[in-house]
């Protein structure tokens, strides 16, 4: 196979482009969702809840978060471990499921999913560039 | 594991108790933990929580929805869809596969990331960028499309800066999440949104929605590079509209 060669120009607007952030915009929800394949749940209130912000961003005003918490409410998008994901994504992971042994250390994030501390976002926060 | 086997009863317990009347959020959930989890903070009532996470890990719980801001939980064949299991290695093909064509260009082995990897594996096909070491993996159905860009305001969450080495690299943009930090210490503010134009990330915008007030506060908008007349209307346009949705007046920096 050969090897692609992308100018840093090219590789940004594959970037751009797969995360729906061209022009035009795209519509639907749900569609955005399953091509984005997640919305981190972050009920940060600087703004807006994280979730519903991506969504804004992707789809402009015509978003209303009311069109998420339904579609969590009929478990048409599912939380897994902080991430909202289409319903039929949950086949991805259950065979990892079935297969967990449990953990001999608890990982400090897995302990802070528990009491809602954030462990996503204090890890991206802290995360460094180089 | 050690903490799940010995509170085995406590596990059958909840899911009895979601049997019966479940979606209910983790407060209806009994605490009958025979060995208590260690907890290291002020809050002790852990074990619930503790119990419920490992139960999703195992596929018997899931979450169901929220009842206002509270989540609920109730038993994974109530909620998961029936469709078949795929096999864990064809799910980890389709799951990097998912991810690329999400990220559109990622690289196959990262450092460890809780919850959602930024790589790929050996997802659809590779690549290298020009003046950026190393090697990369890309979606091949985004090379060669014409690109129309638009402004937009980011998340500090949002997953096209998710990655910040791949931010750096591809990006050149130079980004934190500073609402850990400092107030002194920030460049940029609690919680900047990343500005996007076009494929560039031009400067972030440092605002507060100050609902009882009933004002999207805009404190600055840092620019990393010199805006055009262009940028800057469209950058605002985008601001206004962030204010619009969020049902705000909008207060600029003076």
């Amino acid at each position: 196979m050969s090897v692609h060669e992308l100018s840093r120009t090219e590789a940004r607007r594959v970037a751009v482009r797969a995360q729906l952030l061209g022009s035009p915009k795209p519509t639907g929800l749900l569609d955005v969702v399953r091509h984005l394949t997640l919305l981190q749940s972050d009920l940060t209130a600087a703004i807006a809840p994280n979730a519903d912000l991506v969504a804004w961003s992707r789809l402009g005003s015509a978003y209303s978060p009311a069109e998420l918490s339904d579609a969590i409410e009929s478990c048409t998008l599912i939380e897994l471990h902080g991430m909202i994901r289409p319903c039929e994504d949950l086949a991805l992971y259950r065979a990892d499921m079935a297969e967990w042994q449990g953990f001999d250390e608890v990982p400090d994030w897995r302990q802070a999913l528990c009491d809602g501390s954030r462990p996503m976002t204090r890890s991206v926060a802290t995360s460094s560039s180089g | 594991m050690r903490w799940v086997k010995a509170n085995d009863a406590f596990r059958r317990d909840i899911l009895e108790r979601l049997r019966c009347d479940g979606p209910l959020t983790s407060r209806d959930l009994p605490d009958t933990a025979a060995v208590p989890w260690r907890s290291s903070g002020w809050n002790n009532n852990r074990n619930v929580p503790m119990m419920l996470e490992c139960m999703v890990l195992r596929g018997e719980v899931s979450t169901a929805g929220r009842r206002g801001r509270d989540r609920l939980w109730d038993l994974a064949t109530r909620i998961y869809p029936d469709d078949a299991v795929i096999p864990a290695g064809e799910a980890l093909r389709l799951r990097n596969e998912r991810r690329l064509r999400a990220l559109g260009i990622a690289r196959a082995r990262g450092p460890e990331c809780p919850v959602e990897p930024n790589d790929v594996g050996e997802a659809s096909e590779p690549a290298v960028v020009d003046g950026v070491k190393g090697a990369w993996r890309v979606d091949p159905a985004l090379l060669g499309q014409p690109f129309r860009g638009r402004a937009a305001l980011l998340s500090p969450l949002d997953r096209l800066v998710y990655d910040r080495k791949r931010t750096t690299e591809l990006f050149q943009f130079d980004y934190q999440l500073e609402m850990f930090k400092p107030a002194a210490k920030r460049r940029w503010g609690y919680f900047a949104l990343p500005i996007l134009y076009g494929d560039r990330l031009v400067g972030k915008v440092d605002a507060t929605a100050e609902r009882k007030a009933g004002v999207l506060q805009v404190n600055a908008i840092h620019m990393d590079m010199p805006f055009t007349k262009t940028m800057t209307s469209a950058v605002h346009r985008e601001i206004k509209e962030l204010a619009r949705w969020l049902d705000l007046e909008l207060a600029l920096p003076a």
